[in-house]
């Protein structure tokens, strides 16, 4: 299954983190990033400028050495003489050349020029002088007036060499090109990294106003800077100037400090670098143990999930590699034995549905064997039902023949005994008279009626009366020999001693009947055996026939045509070039069979109708009748074989199983229903 | 004063006609001889028969008839008519009809078609004695 990166765990977990750790990281950084930018920007010069007072200072002190040696020595100046002065400073301090006291009232036959205008400066001026320096013997000296009774008497004065300041500041650096030099009041550079330059003045004077303000600003504790190309590194620098003070000195030394302003801004440039790196390095760090953290856990799930997905497709082998001690592990573990157990009850419900569907397969083979012997029986109570309806149909006729075959030979043996004489009795008109009566009724069947039975009771009434020794069988034979006008010529006849040719001539009737009852039961018999083979013969079809079942019909009604023309409408609804292919013969049976239910149901008194069409997917063909509607409880039963409502002799009750059959036979349907006043037939048959 | 009567039922005029033949070539004038198509009308040939204060002692049915079938039609005689000996003439009834009748002891004899003359008599005989 695959997610959504934005809906899947790992997804979520990463922007969750990632949002949770890189935004408040983002905003520290610029917030770190600026104070950075500040502090720094600050402390590089600012370390710089430290670090340029720092070294003014450290000369500054190393002249304030030399002064207050020489302070001390000043005093000593009118006690000793000024040799001995001299030598003593000179022991003193090692970086010193030369020592010396000038006397106001000795001046030297000859002496450097600086020192000559050092003393004029320290006799006009009274205090601690440094000189400038002397390019020439690289040294400067600093002079200290001497005072006797309060009276200016000449100075105390030391030359020391230039060389110490150099060294010092060749190794001072700033940055990477930065670098720091010495410059004296005049302006002339003292110590610089370029020996070529050392002497040559710098470009402009730092005036004493400009001293002033150096010195005023220091004083404030404030820094004096300004910025120009710097002649060594021919950059833009910021030269931070700081004065070297000795004493109470007005014409001080300035140590300046170069600092490339780019290299200032390279380093910044650098640090930011160095933070950028930083940030986006932990941003990578972050990211990547999100992402590792994210896929420890979210790869076994999703393994897992894998995993579950197989087993659920039916891979009940998989299991999860487990590949962790930690939590993830532990839920593959739990994942695992749930999936063993899952297993195991999945194997358990397969047997168990085994089982039950071997169980209920093994009911359901026996609901079929059960329901084979329904329908066997169902079968066999049709078959029990037909044949009880065949023998009924047979052995009623059989029954017939019997008795009357009994009743034929018990007369017979009878009249052999009583015929001869009998008939010898007779006169020409008597044996006349019996043969007429005889002959009148021969064969004719009938049964008596209640009209009848009325007509015999008063008969025998009358005959006993007339004290007649079988009055109620002699009544039945007058009732069998004559009809009802004649009643009173044949009681006249019993009355004149007619009665035996009554009784003979009726037993002669009885004999024919009895034959004639034979006659028709044994036609009655071959008829229900001559249906019951047409029904059995039923199956045998030639169903490839092409048949116009319109032009059938009409056919067929033509041979109806006795019975319809009174009281009968047909109406018909034939679909034109309508052709099917059957059994020609077989379902014009059908039509028959429906044709003449119908006319019977109607008593041959209504509406035919007669319809044709091509449906969707069968033939229909509809026989109708407006005639009385068939009760609900029948319409099931009239399909059944040896149904029948019709009256005794006027059906089997075959008709429409028949028809079932045969259109069944044509994989057709036949069916019934009621729409409209009408009882419809429907024969569906196959396109 | 006439003769008691017996009944024969059957749907087939045939039956009718023979059986009643039969049984007048026996027994004569011992007995009236009716005939009915169906229970429908043997009701009403009994009915008449009362009115007339002619007794009936036997009646013969046959089972399968169209409207009450034989069975039905006898119990109802006997129930009405107690005294009234019964005989069903069966072509055929299934074993169940029988046992039933035997069980119930719906009628005095059961006799099939195509029946002997000589049992009908006897077993009339008897039943008359």
């Amino acid at each position: 299954m695959k997610l959504p990166f934005r809906k899947s765990l790992a997804g979520r977990l990463l922007l969750i983190i990632g949002f949770a750790t890189v935004l408040p990281l983002l905003a520290l950084t610029s917030l770190v990033m600026i104070e950075a930018y500040r502090v720094i920007s600050e402390r590089t010069f600012t370390t710089i400028e430290q670090t340029s007072r720092q070294q003014a200072a450290s000369l500054s002190a190393k002249l304030r050495e030399k002064l207050g040696m020489m302070k001390a020595w000043a005093s000593a100046v009118p006690l000793l003489d000024d040799a001995t002065v001299a030598k003593r400073l000179l022991a003193l301090d090692r970086d010193l050349k030369e020592a010396w006291v000038r006397r106001e009232a000795r001046p030297p036959a000859e002496e450097p020029a600086h020192r000559r205008a050092l003393y004029e400066a320290v006799r006009q001026d009274q205090i601690e002088i440094l000189s400038a320096p002397d390019f020439s013997r690289n040294e400067a000296s600093l002079g200290f007036p001497v005072f006797e009774e309060g009276r200016f008497s000449g100075m105390v004065a030391v030359s020391f060499s230039l060389e110490y300041f150099q060294q010092v500041l060749a190794d001072v650096h700033f940055l990477e090109t930065g670098y720091a030099l010495l410059v004296s009041h005049e302006g002339f550079r003292i110590a610089h990294p370029d020996p070529r330059l050392i002497g040559v003045r710098i470009g402009n004077d730092v005036s004493l106003e400009m001293a002033a303000e150096i010195l005023s600003q220091v004083k404030a504790d404030k820094e004096f800077w300004f910025e120009k190309i710097a002649l060594l590194t021919g950059k833009w620098s910021r030269q931070y100037y700081q004065p070297v003070v000795v004493g109470r000195a007005a014409n001080p030394w300035f140590f300046v400090a170069v600092v490339p302003t780019e290299e200032a801004s390279h380093a910044l440039n650098d640090l930011y670098r160095v933070v950028i790196l930083g940030v986006f390095g932990t941003l990578l760090l972050v990211a990547g143990s999100t992402f590792w953290a994210t896929r420890s856990v979210v790869r076994p799930l999703r393994a897992m999930a894998a995993t579950a997905e197989a087993v659920a497709a039916g891979q009940r082998e998989t299991r999860i590699l487990k590949n962790s001690q930690d939590e993830v592990g532990v839920l593959a573990d739990a994942f695992n034995r749930m999936t063993d157990q899952l297993v195991q009850s999945l194997h358990e419900q397969d047997q168990i549905v085994q089982q039950r569907t071997k169980s209920l397969q093994q009911s359901l083979f026996e609901l079929e064997q059960a329901q084979v012997k329904i329908v066997d029986s169902e079968k066999l109570a049709v078959l029990g039902q037909l044949m009880a309806t065949i023998a009924h149909e047979i052995n009623t006729p059989l029954g017939a023949i019997r008795s009357s075959a009994s009743y034929l030979q018990q007369s017979a043996s009878v009249s052999a005994q009583q015929l001869p004489a009998f008939f010898r009795s007779l006169d020409e008109t008597d044996l006349a008279w019996y043969h007429a009566l005889v002959e009148r009724v021969r064969g004719t069947l009938s049964i008596p009626d209640g009209a009848t039975r009325k007509r015999k009771r008063v008969l025998a009434q009358r005959l006993r009366e007339g004290a007649t020794g079988e009055p109620e069988s002699l009544a039945d034979d007058i009732v069998l020999l004559v009809p009802p006008t004649e009643d009173d010529l044949l009681i006249q006849a019993v009355l004149v001693g007619k009665e035996g040719l009554i009784r003979r001539a009726a037993e002669a009737v009885a004999s024919i009947q009895s034959s004639a009852i034979i006659l028709e039961a044994a036609d009655r018999a071959a008829s229900t055996v001559l249906a019951l083979v047409d029904y059995s013969r039923s199956g045998e079809m030639f169903l490839d026939q092409e048949i116009d079942p319109a032009k059938e019909l009409e056919t067929l009604l033509t041979l109806y045509y006795g019975v319809i023309k009174h009281g009968v409408v047909v109406s018909r609804d034939y679909e034109p070039g309508l052709l099917l292919h059957g059994d020609r013969d077989k379902l014009n049976q059908v039509w028959v069979n429906l044709i003449n239910n119908a006319l019977q149901a109607m008593n041959y008194h209504g509406k035919l109708f007669l319809q044709t069409r091509r449906g969707e997917q069968c033939f229909e063909i509809r026989v109708a009748n407006d005639g009385p509607s068939i009760p609900e409880e029948l319409r099931t039963r009239i399909f059944q074989p040896f149904f029948t409502t019709k009256k005794p002799g006027e059906g089997t009750g075959l008709g429409l199983d028949i028809c079932r059959r045969i259109v069944e036979a044509h994989k057709g349907s036949l069916t019934l229903s009621e729409e409209g006043g009408l009882t419809i037939f429907t024969v569906r048959i196959p396109l | 004063m006439s003769a008691p009567a017996i009944l024969c039922v059957d749907d087939e005029p045939l039956i009718l006609l023979a059986l009643k033949r039969e049984l007048k070539s026996h027994f004569h004038d011992r007995y009236l001889y009716e005939t009915a198509l169906s229970a429908e009308e043997a009701f009403v040939v009994i009915q008449e028969l009362q009115e007339e204060g002619i007794d009936l002692i036997l009646v013969l049915s046959d089972w399968l008839m169209p409207g009450m079938k034989g069975d039905e039609f006898l119990e109802k005689v006997r129930v009405e008519h107690p005294t009234v000996r019964t005989v069903m003439i069966t072509g055929h009834a299934s074993p169940e009809a029988l046992a039933r009748v035997e069980r119930d002891h719906l009628t005095d004899v059961v006799l099939i078609k195509p029946w002997k003359t000589e049992v009908l008599i006897s077993e009339i005989e008897q039943l008359m004695k």
